[in-house]
C-alpha cells in the first residue's frame, strides 16, 4: 500500500476546505468516493476531483503535491497519521489536531495549530497571525502538542495558549503570548509589539529581544541557569530541537500583573 | 430622473436589474459590502447574500471590530449615553480619539448632571481625560487632564488594574501618583463611565479597558461607553447577529452562515488576496459616503448619491433611509434602533426594495431566503 497523494491540477479559484481529507475520514473510501468529496467554499460545489489528481490507497499517510494559500483546514482534528504538504498551506492548518504529524514545506496562513490538543505541526516557512490561537469566541488556544515554525510568525502567536509548546525560529509579529493561560512559547528572533499582554500564566522566551515590555512585568533578576539548561536539553532531545537559551544567560520578568501576574518572560541579559 | 446606469449609460431599472442578475449568475464569489442602509436594507442584503452564496461585511466594520472581538472574548460592561447622562458622576475619557469621535456624547454629559442614585446625585459630575490632546467640552465642566500618549494608554490602564488588585508594577509611562489618581477617580465613583474609541486601541487594548471596568465592578459601579466613528456599522453588526448568528464578516458560500473575522473582512476581500469576483456596494444613508472605495472588480452600486455611475458596471440610485424615506436606524445615544421619519420623501426605490428586486432576478425571493 502507498500513501494517498493529492496532486494539485491548477491553482484554485476559491478557498478550499480540506478538513475531510484526514485519515479517519478517508479510511474505507474508494477512489471515486474521495474524488466526489466536496471541498469548495462557494455555491459551485467544487469537489476533490476538480482540484486534485488522487493516487495511492493508504490514508494513514497523506501527501499534497503542490500547496496553495487557499488550501484551508488541512489536518483538522486529525487523531493519528501523517500529512505532508509540498508548498504552502492556507488558514487553520492543523486546527484542533489531536495526534499525528503535519509537515509543511512552505508557509501557512492564519490560525495554524489553532486550539490543537496534541501531535506535531511543523511549518518550514512563515506562519500567519494567531498561531495556535483560538477562533472568535473560543476560550482557549493551543491545548497541547508541539507547533514549530521555521520562519517568522504573524501577530498574536500563542494567544490564549493553555498547554504545549510553540517554537518560532524567526521573528514574531505584535503581541505574541497575549492572554496566555499556560504553556511555553519560544521566539528565537525579535518579538514585536508588547508580548505577554494580559497573560495569566505560562512562559515566553524572547531570545532575540523585545520591542516593548509592559510595566506590568517585574524584573526578577537573572534566571536560574540550571532550570534553563534542563529545559534546553529537553527541547533539544525532542521535536523542538536546539534553542538559544541553553547557552544564553537570560533575565526573568514576572507578569502580567494587570491580570493574575503568574506568567514569566525570559529576555537575554 | 435617471435612476439606473449600465456601464455609465442611463438605463431603465428593469434593464439594470437584468444585467445585475447576469453578473450574479456568472460570479463565483459575490461580496456584498458597504451596508450603509436601514434595518430593512440590511435584512434584504443578508437575504440576498444567503440566496447568492455571498460574503457580507460593512465597509467600516474595522472601526468596531476591536470592540466586538474584545466583548465577545472577555465580556463587557456596556452602557448607553442616555443612561450615563443620568447615572455617571465620574467620566474617564481615554485616549486622543474619544474627544473627537465622541464629541456629541461628551457634550451631552457636560450639559447635564446625574439625577439617578443616592451616591451620584450628591456630587455632580467630574471628568478626567487620560490623553495627550486636551478634550474640549463645556468650559464650566469640572475636568482634569492627565498627560499620556495614545500608545502608552493601555500600559497605564494595566498599571491601574494592578494597583487596584494590590499587585506591583515596574516603572511606566506615568508615575505612581498618576496611577493612584486614576484608581481613586474610578474606585471612589458612585457610578463611573469610561469613554473611549475602540478603533484607537485595537482588540487587545480594548480588552484591557473592558477588563478594567470588570475589575472595578467588584468594588464600585462602572461601565464603559465606547464611541465609534461609524455607528451604522454597529447597527449592521447587530442586524447581522440576529439574522445570521454572527456580527458581520459572514459567508453564505455553502448555504449556512460561516464567520471568519480575517477572511471575510472588507479590507481583505477588496485586496488582491480576496476571493470576491463581484462586489455589491450598498451606500444609502444620508451623510458621509461609504468608507469603501475602488472598484477593481465588476461592481453593482446601490447608492443614494452615486458619485460616479461610470465607476461601476451597474448603478442604482435609491432613496436615503431616514431622509428620503422612513427607516429604522441605529442610534448610538440609546445603543439601539429608532424609527426615523424621512423629511424629504423622494419616491425613489429604497435600498431594500432594490436588493429584494435583485434577489428576485436570481430565482426565489429574498423573503424565502431570510
Amino acid at each position: 500500500m502507498t500513501g494517498l497523494t493529492f496532486r494539485k491540477k491548477a491553482e484554485p479559484e476559491e478557498r478550499l476546505d480540506l478538513s475531510p481529507l484526514v485519515p479517519a475520514q478517508l479510511a474505507g473510501l474508494s477512489a471515486a468516493d474521495i474524488a466526489g468529496l466536496k471541498v469548495g467554499t462557494s455555491r459551485l460545489g467544487v469537489t476533490v476531483g476538480d482540484i486534485f489528481e488522487v493516487s495511492g490507497d493508504d490514508p494513514a499517510t497523506i501527501r499534497f503535491e503542490g500547496g496553495s494559500p487557499r488550501f484551508d483546514r488541512i489536518g483538522e482534528a486529525m487523531e493519528a497519521g501523517e500529512i505532508f504538504v509540498q508548498g504552502d498551506a492556507g488558514m487553520r492548518l492543523g486546527r484542533m489536531l489531536k495526534g499525528g504529524r503535519i509537515v509543511v514545506s512552505g508557509s501557512a496562513g492564519d490560525h495554524a495549530g489553532s486550539a490543537m490538543e496534541g501531535g506535531v505541526v511543523r511549518i518550514a516557512g512563515n506562519a500567519g497571525d494567531r498561531l495556535g490561537g483560538p477562533l472568535a469566541g473560543e476560550m482557549m488556544g493551543q491545548k497541547g502538542g508541539t507547533l514549530i515554525v521555521g520562519g517568522n510568525a504573524g501577530a498574536r502567536a500563542g494567544d490564549r495558549m493553555r498547554r504545549g509548546v510553540i517554537s518560532i525560529a524567526g521573528d514574531a509579529g505584535p503581541d505574541a503570548g497575549s492572554r496566555m493561560i499556560a504553556g511555553t512559547l519560544i521566539i528565537q528572533g525579535r518579538a514585536a509589539g508588547t508580548p505577554g499582554r494580559l497573560m495569566k500564566r505560562g512562559t515566553l522566551f524572547l531570545c532575540g529581544g523585545v520591542e516593548h515590555l509592559a510595566p506590568t512585568f517585574l524584573d526578577n533578576g537573572p534566571a536560574d541557569i540550571l532550570i534553563l539548561s534542563v529545559m534546553s536539553r529537553t527541547f533539544a532531545a525532542g521535536e523542538v530541537g536546539s534553542v538559544p537559551f541553553g547557552r544564553q544567560p537570560m533575565r526573568r520578568y514576572g507578569g502580567d500583573t494587570a491580570v493574575l501576574g503568574l506568567g514569566e518572560i525570559f529576555l537575554p541579559l | 430622473m435617471e435612476i439606473a446606469w449600465i456601464d455609465g449609460k442611463p438605463a431603465t431599472r428593469d434593464e439594470a436589474l437584468r444585467v445585475a442578475g447576469d453578473l450574479f449568475a456568472k460570479a463565483r464569489q459575490p461580496f456584498i459590502c458597504g451596508l450603509r442602509t436601514d434595518v430593512s436594507g440590511l435584512r434584504a442584503a443578508l437575504a440576498l447574500a444567503r440566496q447568492a452564496g455571498a460574503i457580507v461585511d460593512h465597509g467600516a466594520s474595522s472601526s468596531i471590530y476591536g470592540l466586538i472581538s474584545a466583548a465577545r472574548d472577555a465580556g463587557a460592561f456596556l452602557a448607553a449615553p442616555a443612561e450615563m447622562r443620568r447615572r455617571a458622576d465620574r467620566v474617564l475619557i481615554v485616549g486622543d480619539d474619544a474627544g473627537r469621535v465622541g464629541a456629541d456624547v461628551l457634550k451631552l454629559l457636560a450639559e447635564t448632571k446625574p439625577d439617578l442614585g443616592v451616591e451620584t446625585r450628591k456630587s455632580g459630575r467630574r471628568f478626567l481625560a487620560l490623553s495627550r490632546q486636551a478634550v474640549a467640552i463645556d468650559p464650566g465642566s469640572d475636568i482634569s487632564h492627565l498627560d499620556c500618549a495614545s500608545k502608552d494608554v493601555v500600559d497605564v490602564l494595566g498599571m491601574v488594574r494592578a494597583k487596584l488588585a494590590g499587585r506591583r508594577v515596574a516603572e511606566g509611562p506615568v508615575g505612581a501618583g498618576a496611577v493612584e489618581t486614576l484608581a481613586a477617580f474610578l474606585g471612589e465613583a458612585g457610578f463611573a463611565a469610561i469613554v473611549f474609541s475602540p478603533a484607537e486601541f485595537g482588540e487587545i487594548g480594548t480588552e484591557m479597558i473592558l477588563g478594567l471596568a470588570g475589575d472595578l465592578n467588584d468594588m464600585a459601579r462602572v461601565s464603559t461607553l465606547p464611541v465609534v466613528e461609524w455607528p451604522d456599522a454597529m447597527g449592521a453588526a447587530l442586524v447581522a447577529t440576529w439574522t445570521s448568528g454572527f456580527p458581520l464578516r459572514v459567508s453564505f458560500g455553502r448555504g449556512a452562515a460561516e464567520h471568519d473575522a480575517q477572511l471575510y473582512s472588507t479590507e481583505r476581500q477588496l485586496s488582491d488576496e480576496g476571493e470576491a469576483d463581484l462586489v455589491v456596494l450598498v451606500d444609502a444613508l444620508a451623510g458621509e459616503t461609504s468608507a469603501v472605495s475602488g472598484f477593481a472588480r465588476p461592481t453593482i452600486v446601490i447608492a443614494d448619491d452615486p458619485a460616479g455611475p461610470s465607476a461601476a458596471k451597474v448603478v442604482f440610485k435609491v432613496a436615503a433611509a431616514g431622509r428620503d424615506h422612513d427607516g429604522v436606524l441605529y442610534e448610538p445615544r440609546f445603543g439601539s434602533f429608532v424609527g426615523v421619519t424621512g423629511k424629504n420623501q423622494s419616491g425613489l426605490p429604497t435600498a431594500a426594495e432594490t436588493l429584494d428586486a435583485l434577489a428576485g432576478t436570481l430565482g426565489g425571493t429574498a423573503a424565502e431566503a431570510a
